[in-house]
């Protein structure tokens, strides 16, 4: 009887082991996703930066037409919301929590009166608001882990289609942002009307480079504007990709370090249980034969 | 002639294909070529699908391929902060950064695949031509024109490659 607890213990171990093995396995390969992620990260900064000096520029060179373009709109009666998670879960509170945040978001608005329309990147979205009765109305799939640029231009397509339409004031983007391995945090960006990039910065910018001369502008600043701003929106929606991917590696690796140690401490205490019933069966066995023995004796002696 | 230099990238969001010290950068914007050496006035402009030749004192100039972009001169005091690290030595008064979604060294334009995609690109205009003057219900007109859109863009694609490609060799 004994020895039954024993063997089920055995077993019981064999498959921790066996999934710590995968969970190891996981951890590393994300280890080298995120190195990837980062670097990628990295490549983009020149461009993202770039497109947004000139932005800046482009809205001093007509800051009326920057103004009909850039900033918050003050009413909003529909609007798109992006939310952008991952393709694979077991990472985690990264889908999770980029979910909850959207929920919040859409419920807010909701609560305003505002129409919502939902479009979402990753496997994990679209289950999850359908679950709760809300059909999102594109939903890409397949590309979370290592997007290109041009599906961030498919995304911003699909993002920008419905706003330029008029059918909605505003375009919401929720997803994460990679500030360091160590943090990353859950944000919503307002996507279009692109942010005034001289909102907040104004007085300190004015003073520091106090217009150095006259920028020309081929074409007109207005013209320009208008030709910069589906770049800048699919700049935008890249590199809110590519940390969202590093992102999800991050996570992913953290989830998968924990489960991994998880799986040791499991594996260890499972052994000590394990020793112990043998232990147990073998002191049974020995009491059983010793009180044999001595019952012999007796009946000898008696 | 030892003029100096100004610092100058060509950036996409992938990868940055150039970065260094330049002495002349050619390339066409929607009103027209231009070219800019340094002290060049503050400009911004968009730049169509072409060739960007950048050059440089004592080195053959670089020719890169742009499906379209943007283009900043600015001076070092200017706003253009953030573009500062690595562009060059020499002076770095005049800094030029040209933006481009797509774009690619000439040399290394893979001219198999473009004639290809040309071929590809023409059988599918073909196709969609003849088909769209025979159906056009409601609905699928918007869709084939935004295909044929497609195709003639991926055909001048091609074609931009192919043409940069025979002037080079």
């Amino acid at each position: 009887m004994a020895g039954g607890q024993e063997r089920v213990l055995r077993r019981r171990i064999k498959s921790v082991q066996a999934t710590r093995k995968i969970t190891k396995a996981m951890e590393l390969i994300a280890a080298s996703q995120i190195a990837r992620a980062q670097a990628r990260i990295a490549a983009n900064r020149p461009y993202k930066e770039g497109m947004a000096a000139i932005i800046v520029e482009a809205a001093k060179g007509d800051p009326r037409a920057a103004k009909k373009m850039l900033g918050t709109p003050e009413k909003v009666e529909n609007a798109v919301v992006l939310c952008i998670v991952g393709d694979r879960g077991l990472s985690g509170a990264y889908n999770s929590s980029v979910l909850r945040a959207t929920e919040r978001l859409v419920n807010e608005l909701r609560a305003k009166g505002t129409g919502i329309r939902l479009i979402v990147v990753g496997k994990k979205a679209a289950p999850y608001f359908r679950f709760r009765g809300l059909e999102a109305e594109v939903s890409f799939v397949g590309f979370a882990d290592k997007p290109e640029f041009s599906h961030a231009r498919d995304v911003a397509k699909a993002t920008s289609a419905p706003f330029v339409a008029g059918e909605v004031d505003q375009v919401l983007l929720v997803s994460t942002r990679f500030i360091s391995a160590g943090t990353q945090t859950v944000e919503t960006k307002q996507l279009l009307p692109l942010v005034d990039p001289r909102e907040g910065a104004e007085e300190a910018e004015e003073t520091a480079t106090k217009l150095e001369g006259y920028t020309e502008f081929e074409p007109d600043a207005e013209e320009l504007l208008a030709a910069l701003a589906p770049a800048a929106l699919e700049s935008e929606v890249f590199s809110a990709l590519l940390e969202g991917s590093a992102s999800f590696h991050t996570s992913q690796q953290r989830a998968m370090a924990s489960a991994t140690e998880n799986a040791d401490e499991l594996a260890l205490s499972l052994t000590r249980i394990m020793n112990r019933a043998r232990q147990d069966a073998i002191t049974t066995e020995i009491m059983e034969i010793v009180s044999g023995a001595e019952a012999l004796r007796q009946e000898k002696g008696a | 002639m030892a003029e100096h230099a100004m610092g100058v990238e060509v950036v996409t969001p992938e990868a940055a294909l150039f970065r260094g010290p330049a002495t002349l950068v050619v390339a066409s914007t929607s009103e027209g070529d231009f070219s800019v050496m340094a002290d060049h006035a503050e400009l911004i402009g968009d730049v169509v699908p072409g060739v960007v030749r950048i050059e440089a004192d004592g080195e053959d100039p670089v020719t890169i391929l742009i499906h379209g972009g943007f283009v900043q001169v600015t001076t070092a005091d200017g706003a253009a902060a953030g573009i500062v690290d690595g562009v060059g030595e020499g002076d770095r008064s005049t800094r030029v950064t040209i933006l481009a979604s797509i774009a690619e060294p000439a040399h290394e334009i893979d001219k198999p695949r473009a004639e290809r995609a040309k071929a590809e690109a023409e059988a599918r205009l073909a196709d969609l031509r003849s088909s769209s003057s025979r159906t056009a219900d409601d609905n699928g007109v918007g869709d084939a024109l935004l295909d044929l859109a497609q195709a003639e863009a991926d055909l001048a694609r091609a074609e931009l490659r192919l043409g940069t490609s025979a002037v080079l060799s």
